[in-house]
């Protein structure tokens, strides 16, 4: 870390609650770096369900509107 | 400290620090009940009013659900970050508006927050007025003038204590409020269709359109656009939780864009039998006086749930975005609501509100989608993110290239519809405003950061393609 850090300063805070909150983030951070936190990753084919949904919703606002 | 005070240290560090696997306690289906719950509020009742308002019931069906779906469907792809990194709304804005435009963007939050408060609680003002006349109450009690404002500044001051409390208090009173307001849906939707019968409601006249109809159809559209767009600074707070990317974009889509419409058509079906647009005068005019008094008795409990909800919500908030303040100060930001009851001013003017909120949030929106996914190609500095110094300082912890945007989104939209002073350019009639703010925010902001504005950070995933990116959705 940099000495410019925030989070570093932030370690060393006289604040207790501060203290550990930022000793808790530095942990996690260093955990979804090494992908300990990932989770299921989202795909096109997965919004196809709602892009259809959207769709009819477009073709009745049109019927509405001619008609 | 004690049992209150711990608790809440609890939720602001929940709040603050990303989630981890065990955090991630959400599936599709329960995110879409928790944020159908929040949704679900006098807020689309009341949008759902002024629509019923404007236009007759074919059409108010068609622009709530369009109004609403078109605007959640462009912004809901965020809830992918919110959902990848665990963070919250406005520590994952920090990538696309810098460390200080995050915090500019949770005034607006506020602003917008004090705003439905101030609509909340005046609204459960009206209904004690309503209760207070039935009762024969002095006159200072039952004239909205004065009632009203009293009533509203009294709940306020209530949901005040009770947010102080803390979140176990909280939870404790949302076991009542909640399945409060849903019973009033379920009661609306009882009398309609037992009391009315669709084909009586679908042969009905609005009460106050404009002269030209297609202008009476797009405004309606403009103001559910709005609603649609209002969601954005909300959607990641439970996003974060979920177990899978995919849940978060569905739920919010589902919830948002589509279940908490029904609250929406609701209303407007309401508004073309009472021909009134506030939900205090649909209760004895369709249930007749006992059922009426219910109404307005669970009216007003669903409204203070609602601005409990709201309060703590943004005074968590702030407490994520400032972790040194106190946790009076953090509440105290709520008290400028209460400038906001002491007239029906602002609650009257509820439809100019919530186009100014769609404005500031499809233009938010545009930005926020176009960095994420076409700027930094969904890459994230995560320790970045959190530490204040780092690369998402920008220029004085702004990006310039959203405040760019912002102005062209700002130009684009208030040159299509005025709001305050409900003008229209005859552009408007075709593409409305909302949705074209959206659309020029988004592009600008790519742009700015590719060809002006370009820092190192928006420059990195160029070379990041040269090497495999598993955690981009493919």
């Amino acid at each position: 870390m940099t000495p410019k850090n925030s989070i570093q300063e932030n370690l060393n805070s006289k604040d207790d609650f501060i203290r550990s909150l930022y000793t808790d983030l530095h942990g996690r951070i260093q955990d979804f770096e090494r992908g300990n936190a990932r989770i299921e990753k989202m795909k096109l084919g997965d919004a196809k369900g709602t892009l259809f949904i959207v769709s009819a919703i477009v073709v009745y606002l049109l019927i509405v509107i001619v008609g | 400290m004690t049992k209150e005070q711990s608790s809440i240290s609890k939720d602001v560090a929940f709040g603050f620090l990303p989630a981890q696997k065990n955090d991630r306690v959400f599936g599709l289906w329960d995110l879409v009940l928790i944020q159908v719950g929040i949704g679900v509020s006098c807020f689309c009742l009341l949008v759902g009013g002024y629509t019923g308002m404007m236009v007759g019931a074919k059409e108010a069906i068609a622009t709530i659900l369009f109004g609403n779906a078109l605007p959640v469907f462009l912004i809901i792809p965020i809830t992918i970050y919110f959902a990848r990194y665990g963070v919250d709304t406005f520590i994952a804005f920090r990538s696309s508006l810098g460390y200080l435009g995050s915090n500019i963007f949770y005034f607006i939050f506020m602003i917008l927050t004090i705003g439905y408060m101030s609509i909340a609680l005046f609204m459960a003002g009206q209904a004690l007025v309503k209760i207070a006349s039935f009762l024969s109450l002095p006159g200072f009690f039952t004239l909205k003038a004065t009632g009203a404002p009293f009533f509203a500044i009294l709940l306020f001051a209530f949901a005040f204590l009770v947010t102080f409390k803390g979140p176990m208090f909280i939870r404790k009173f949302n076991m009542i409020g909640v399945p409060a307001i849903l019973l009033v849906m379920l009661g609306l939707i009882s009398i309609l269709l037992f009391g009315q019968g669709l084909d009586k409601i679908f042969s009905l006249t609005p009460a106050e359109p404009y002269e030209d109809t297609t202008r009476s159809f797009i405004t309606a559209l403009e103001i559910n656009i709005g609603l649609g767009f209002s969601w954005l600074p909300y959607l990641g707070q439970y996003s974060r939780l979920v177990k899978s990317e995919k849940s978060a974009f569905k739920a919010g889509f589902l919830s948002y864009g589509i279940l908490v419409n029904i609250a929406a058509i609701l209303g407007a079906l309401t508004a073309l039998v009472v021909a009134s647009l506030d939900p205090t005068d649909w209760m004895f005019a369709i249930g007749g006086t006992w059922v009426g008094l219910i109404g307005l008795f669970l009216l007003t409990l669903g409204n203070l749930t609602a601005t409990i909800f709201l309060m703590y919500s943004q005074a968590i908030s702030f407490k994520t975005v400032f972790p040194k303040k106190s946790w009076l100060f953090a509440l105290a930001t709520a008290i400028p609501t209460v400038f906001l009851l002491l007239s029906s001013v602002f609650y009257d003017a509820f439809n100019s509100f919530i186009t100014v909120i769609s404005y500031i949030m499809a233009v938010f929106g545009g930005i926020v989608i176009s960095d994420f996914f076409f700027v930094k190609k969904q890459r994230i500095s995560f320790q970045d993110l959190y530490d204040t110094k780092g690369s998402y300082y920008y220029w004085r912890g702004i990006n310039p290239s959203a405040i760019t945007s912002f102005i062209v989104g700002t130009i684009a939209y208030w040159s299509l519809y005025n709001p305050i002073l409900d003008k229209v350019s005859g552009m408007f009639l075709y593409i409305s405003a909302g949705i074209p703010a959206y659309f020029a925010a988004g592009i600008c902001y790519y742009i700015s950061s590719k060809y002006v504005f370009s820092f190192k950070v928006d420059r990195e995933e160029q070379r990041a393609i040269a090497v495999p990116v598993e955690e981009k959705i493919l």
